[in-house]
């Protein structure tokens, strides 16, 4: 644990919304209709569709469970088509929808001198690259848990989302040696507001409705790109 | 078999093979092949002070001398040399490489007394001049892998210079097993003993009075099967092992496992010629997905300049006098990988390259989506080869019956000509396709003890010995990279891409690029001469 005098201010980025427009093809959705057999195709594709349909409206709404269900389709994948696939998804869906707004704020944050850090609840075989494309310090994000070098099924702790929790924020921000309250974040979606009410500078970019209300309410900024 | 590396020997003395080779004299065999060329290639890069080198070479229809300078001027196996010396390439080569006319197949390789004078004192002869088909015509399979190498041992003990000989691990035969570093004259991978004199005269005796090709071959493939080798190639290479052994020439043998695509020299992806990967991975371009191969089991990959380097190795132990009788070249040792992540590697190679690549937008998506998995050899499926021939046939057969003309309703029967004509051309294909699908049988049959029967464990912890003897300067250029190959990288930048570019369209009856040639052809006059002319 760092000494608090040696505490230094970050910029908490979440990818999805504020440094990458949201993709056509959803990532676990592309992952799961790319397995090497057929019928396990159209099972994890099934599996994806019921959480998708489950987190957006339903009980699994911004809960880890949510997160955890979006990617269970994985389970049985060799390291050896996640680390393609995601290269792959990086390269078709992740690097064409980089917004400029985003990365200049990236920009405008090192300038002052905060530590980056991003946040996404993309899995690390295809994010893991953006965090050098950015010349980002700190990448949090999910990672697959793997067995035999193939995948389980299951997301290892924590699960990063919308749901990232407040408490679990604030110990790793203490571990890594970053004061909270010196720190800024940008987030786009309702689910990043318990992010942004974690640090100091709080900003909404692009935000959507939910995030663009609690943004007004508690008078934190927004960009508009 | 887990492997100790504490039980790995090592020579007590350090290892040079720069110190070692420099100024030796050296005879090589094969230098036209795939490994023998990359070899050369290696060693006039990495070892500018070596002596000499004699290539013994058939004269062909051209010659030696002209062999070897189109091998010098256009192979991009030589690539690295012609990039280092520019316009003094002729002058080095020159003053490093004599092609010497020459045949493997005959005693002495066909030299006589006044060409081995002429040679002048040689320090090593290393023998890479083998045939690699799987079914080849045993008469040729004799001349080459059997007497070829009691010849070119007879012309190393004629020199008195140590032998280096190039056989392969699958000498090992039938039999799911840990296969150590040793050769094993008198037993055949079966348990049946064997003389090999009494087994090179059979051979012998049935090239000379078996007239037909395809009986020639039943017969030598009996003999082989017999003593438990699944094929011509690997009995003929057991033999020549075996009659090695019996005599008292220094000698090492180095086999490797399956040669394939270089990991860096002369550059990434380099092959040549259709080797042992290339048919299977042509296989899994197209529209095959049921590949039969066993998905646990070990396929034995190893990178030519990863076989070049250990040669390079035990050369220098050879001369060093630390060397072992045998150095087996893989890596399902120490860095194993399965038949089932190849075949999947393979479908992620395509993929990527199907992304990438001139490939129409239809191919693109369809390939995406077109993974081969590995199946049992004798499984029923769907898609198995022998039942779709099944189905070319009854459906070849019911066409042939369909009477066109009296089934067509009356105002159809002006179209009957077009429409017997649209009949007799689907008979066609289906035909083709079922000569197509019976290849393809045959050939998955000639495979199948490599990717199904059997499951090998090559032991290499000798050549991972004399990694560990090796001077530290010179690891970067000689030292056993087997181990910590990365198979994902390998694949999907090395071997797809290689095989697509210097294999596969082989298989598909085009041809593969040479080098453009150079500005001024090569002079490869010896320098003595190039004076006299000057003067002159």
């Amino acid at each position: 644990m760092s000494d608090s005098t040696d505490l230094r201010s970050a910029a908490f980025f979440r990818v999805e919304g504020t440094l990458v427009a949201r993709p056509r093809v959803p990532a676990a959705a592309y992952f799961s209709i790319s397995g090497q057999a057929v019928a396990p195709r159209a099972l994890r594709l099934g599996g994806w569709a019921l959480a998708a349909g489950l987190s957006l409206g339903g009980p699994l709404k911004d809960r880890p469970l949510a997160t955890r269900a979006t990617w269970m389709g994985l389970r049985d994948m060799s390291a050896d088509r996640l680390a393609c696939l995601g290269e792959e998804y990086y390269e078709d869906h992740v690097l064409p929808k980089l917004k400029t707004s985003g990365l200049d704020l990236v920009r405008e944050a090192k300038r002052q001198g905060h530590v980056i850090v991003l946040l996404s609840d993309l899995i690390s075989d295809i994010v893991a690259p953006l965090k050098d494309h950015v010349g980002a310090d700190h990448l949090l994000c999910n990672h697959v848990e793997m067995k035999n070098d193939r995948a389980t099924g299951r997301l290892q702790d924590p699960v990063i989302g919308g749901h990232l929790s407040a408490q679990w924020l604030r110990k790793w921000a203490r571990d890594a040696g970053l004061d909270l309250e010196a720190s800024c974040g940008y987030g786009a979606a309702g689910a990043d507001a318990l992010l942004l009410s974690a640090v100091g500078s709080p900003c909404a970019v692009d935000p959507d409705l939910k995030l663009r209300r609690v943004a007004r309410d508690l008078d934190w900024p927004i960009v508009q790109a | 078999m887990a492997i100790d590396l504490h039980s790995v020997r090592t020579p007590e003395q350090q290892l040079s093979p720069r110190t070692t080779l420099a100024g030796k004299r050296i005879v090589v065999t094969g230098v036209t092949g795939f490994l023998g060329k990359v070899w050369l290639s290696h060693t006039l890069t990495t070892i500018p002070d070596v002596g000499h080198i004699f290539v013994l070479a058939r004269p062909g229809s051209e010659g030696a001398e002209e062999r070897w300078r189109k091998i010098a001027e256009r192979s991009p196996a030589m690539r690295p040399v012609r990039e280092r010396h520019g316009a003094g390439l002729g002058a080095f080569l020159a003053d490093k490489v004599t092609a010497v006319a020459s045949d493997c197949g005959e005693p002495l390789c066909g030299l006589d007394g006044e060409d081995i004078a002429g040679l002048g004192r040689i320090d090593m002869v290393i023998h890479f001049a083998g045939l690699t088909d799987f079914v080849p015509d045993p008469v040729d399979a004799l001349k080459t892998n059997v007497n070829g190498a009691i010849y070119v041992a007879d012309l190393a003990d004629a020199l008195g210079a140590p032998m280096l000989h190039t056989s392969t691990c699958f000498v090992a035969g039938d039999g799911s097993r840990a296969v150590a570093e040793k050769i094993v004259s008198n037993v055949g991978p079966n348990g049946v003993e064997f003389d090999v004199d009494t087994e090179i005269a059979t051979l012998t005796a049935i090239c000379e009075n078996v007239e037909d090709r395809k009986e020639r071959i039943e017969a030598v493939t009996d003999q082989a099967k017999a003593l438990g080798w699944p094929n011509i190639y690997t009995f003929t290479k057991a033999l020549a092992e075996a009659a090695l052994a019996k005599r008292e020439l220094p000698t090492s043998v180095l086999r490797p496992a399956i040669v394939e695509c270089a990991q860096s020299f002369p550059f990434r992806g380099w092959n040549e010629g259709i080797n042992t990967t290339g048919p299977l991975v042509w296989l899994l371009k197209g529209w095959f997905r049921h590949f039969p191969a066993a998905r646990d089991h070990r396929y034995d990959v190893i990178p030519v300049d990863d076989v070049v380097r250990a040669t390079t190795l035990v050369t220098t132990a050879l001369l060093e006098g630390v060397a072992e009788e045998c150095y087996q070249i893989g890596t399902s040792g120490s860095n194993p990988i399965s038949f089932g992540r190849g075949v999947e590697l393979n479908n992620l190679a395509i993929r990527r390259a199907m992304r990438s690549g001139d490939a129409k937008k239809s191919e693109r998506f369809f390939f995406r989506f077109w993974d081969t998995k590995t199946v049992g050899f004798d499984q029923e499926h769907f898609m198995s080869v022998p039942k779709l021939r099944k189905r070319a046939k009854w459906l070849q057969r019911t066409l042939e019956g369909v009477p066109v003309k009296s089934i067509l309703p009356r105002r159809l029967k002006g179209l009957t000509p077009q429409i017997e004509g649209a009949v007799d051309n689907m008979g066609f294909l289906l035909a083709h396709t079922d000569k197509s699908l019976n290849r393809l049988q045959k050939m998955l049959e000639l495979y199948r003890p490599f990717i199904h029967d059997n499951d090998w464990l090559f032991v290499n912890d000798h050549i991972r010995g004399l990694d560990l003897a090796l001077v530290e300067e010179e690891r970067g250029i000689f030292g056993w990279r087997g181990d910590t190959i990365d198979w994902r990288d390998y694949w999907l930048t090395s071997l797809y891409p290689g095989l697509n570019t210097w294999c596969i369209p082989l298989l598909e009856g085009g041809d593969v690029p040479q080098d453009p040639p150079l500005a001024q052809p090569l002079d490869l006059t010896p320098k003595a001469s190039r004076q006299t002319k000057a003067v002159s």
